[in-house]
């Protein structure tokens, strides 16, 4: 392989996607070379259209093809309902419970100070505009039950104190059908604070 | 392979792929280092909840000797801090805490003192109540860090000719030095501060006394003022680096 520079470009590429070394894009690289034109012609041309076509949506940061996306745009959804998560792919997890009908807000991240990563590194600004025009009467943070995630819902719902929206977190609790005995300290503690009654 | 179990504080993660992540921790008998936790970012994963950022936890990791990255096989909690994100100022604290072991100390060395001051202070400030008292903390446990790295500023003593200091005079603070400087050894020069006698007895207090008795010394809030200046220029000469951390918490406290 030592001679193509058309394949070295490719596998240099490759390397740069998450959870791929250089291993691994060499021999997606072989697989594509064995695979014949046509498989790698459609590739290709998926990936052109990714570039050309998918967008994120202006209003909430979800991945779409029509700006507004479809959920921002919807006249079924309910606009008083934003559900804040930290990436546009936590949109497609919440959309399939077939139970959330209200509009959503991507961060694109968490704080995370040790990464470099402050409240102007997130789409909190923008989240800030959207509830300006009044609609919104409640903001469900549901970003990840970490430390960074749990430091981002702290620092939102204190930006939105100064606002007319009521602000909720996700509950945090054992997971359906899984065995108290292997659910951690911190996960049944939380489970205790944020009991129900029956 | 070898397998590893000691007692360490989780530093930060990373994700690597789609259900793993980078564990960086600081162990107290092994230093600072890296290891995979396969499948911790799943629900169902025995990982799931104890790789968080300041817990202390038992931990177990095998690998080669010397290698830049193990693989975590366990991972028990022996105290986690939940509220230290409970305030904002708080966690930013406590991430600085752990952004001064990534700066300061490199990978696989050991370093037991540092290990201590670390885990002494992430409960000092779970425990603590006030941002006065916290920033109070924090210039203690930099105190701490920068001696067990080596770097223990001269408080009793001319930095330079090493004289005892004679407890009188106008002390003179040369971060670029180390410590305390006298008229004779130049204490007249660009960035040196100029400090209180109470604050040199202050700082001198601070090199000598233990976590144990920390609770003990409480600085009035002018003394504070003089002590953050002089532990901050001093860490910034040692360590020669901006803490993001440090800037984010500035940045917060100003909202
Ligand atoms: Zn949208
Ligand atoms: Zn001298």
């Amino acid at each position: 392989m030592e001679s193509s520079q058309t394949l070295l470009k490719l596998t240099a590429e490759l390397q740069k996607l998450p959870g791929i070394g250089r291993k691994t894009a060499e021999r997606l690289v072989y697989f594509l070379l064995k695979s014949g034109d046509e498989q790698v012609k459609k590739l290709a041309q998926a990936l052109d259209e990714l570039s050309e076509k998918v967008i994120l949506c202006r209003e909430c940061g979800g991945i779409t093809e029509t700006d507004p996306c479809p959920v921002c745009s919807s006249e079924k959804r309910d606009r008083s309902l934003i559900l804040v998560v930290e990436q546009p792919l936590d949109i497609a997890i919440f959309e399939r419970t077939k139970n959330y009908n209200g509009l959503y807000h991507v961060l694109m991240g968490t704080l995370s100070p040790l990464n470099g990563i402050g409240p102007d590194d997130l789409r909190i600004g923008k989240l800030m505009g959207r509830l300006e025009k009044g609609d919104v009467k409640e903001v469900i943070i549901a970003t990840n039950p970490t430390m960074d995630g749990e430091a981002t819902a702290l620092y939102i719902s204190k930006k939105l104190k100064g606002i007319d929206v009521k602000t909720s977190r996700i509950a945090r609790g054992v997971p359906v059908g899984s065995d108290l005995e292997f659910v951690d300290e911190i996960t049944l503690m939380k489970s205790l604070e944020g009991r129900l009654a029956i | 392979m070898p397998l590893y179990k000691d007692e360490a504080i989780i530093l930060r993660h990373y994700d690597l792929g789609d259900a793993d992540r980078i564990i960086s921790f600081f162990a107290r008998r092994y230093g600072r280092m890296r290891a995979v936790a396969k499948g911790s970012r799943k629900l169902k994963s025995r990982f799931a909840g104890r790789l968080e950022p300041f817990h202390v936890i038992s931990i177990t990791f095998f690998g080669r000797e010397n290698a830049e990255l193990f693989k975590l096989s366990g991972a028990e909690i022996i105290r986690a801090h939940p509220s230290l994100s409970d305030n904002l100022e708080k966690f930013y604290r406590a991430c600085y805490l752990n952004e001064a072991v990534e700066t300061g100390l490199r990978e696989g060395d050991p370093n037991g003192a540092a290990f201590h001051a670390v885990a002494q202070t992430l409960q000092r400030l779970a425990d603590s109540s006030s941002p006065m008292e916290r920033e109070w903390i924090t210039r203690f446990f930099d105190v701490k860090f920068l001696s067990a790295l080596g770097y223990r500023p001269s408080m009793g003593h001319c930095a330079v000719c090493r004289k005892e200091w004679p407890g009188n005079g106008n002390p003179v603070f040369d971060p670029a030095r180390g410590g305390l400087v006298c008229r004779a050894c130049g204490g007249k020069q660009n960035n040196v501060i100029s400090l209180s006698s109470g604050a040199v007895k202050f700082l001198n207090r601070i090199t000598s006394t233990g976590f144990d008795k920390a609770a003990r010394l409480k600085p009035s809030p002018q003394l504070m003022d003089e002590i953050s200046r002089t532990v901050i220029a001093f860490r910034n000469a040692r360590l020669q680096t901006v803490f993001r951390t440090e800037q984010l918490l500035h940045s917060s406290l100003k909202e």
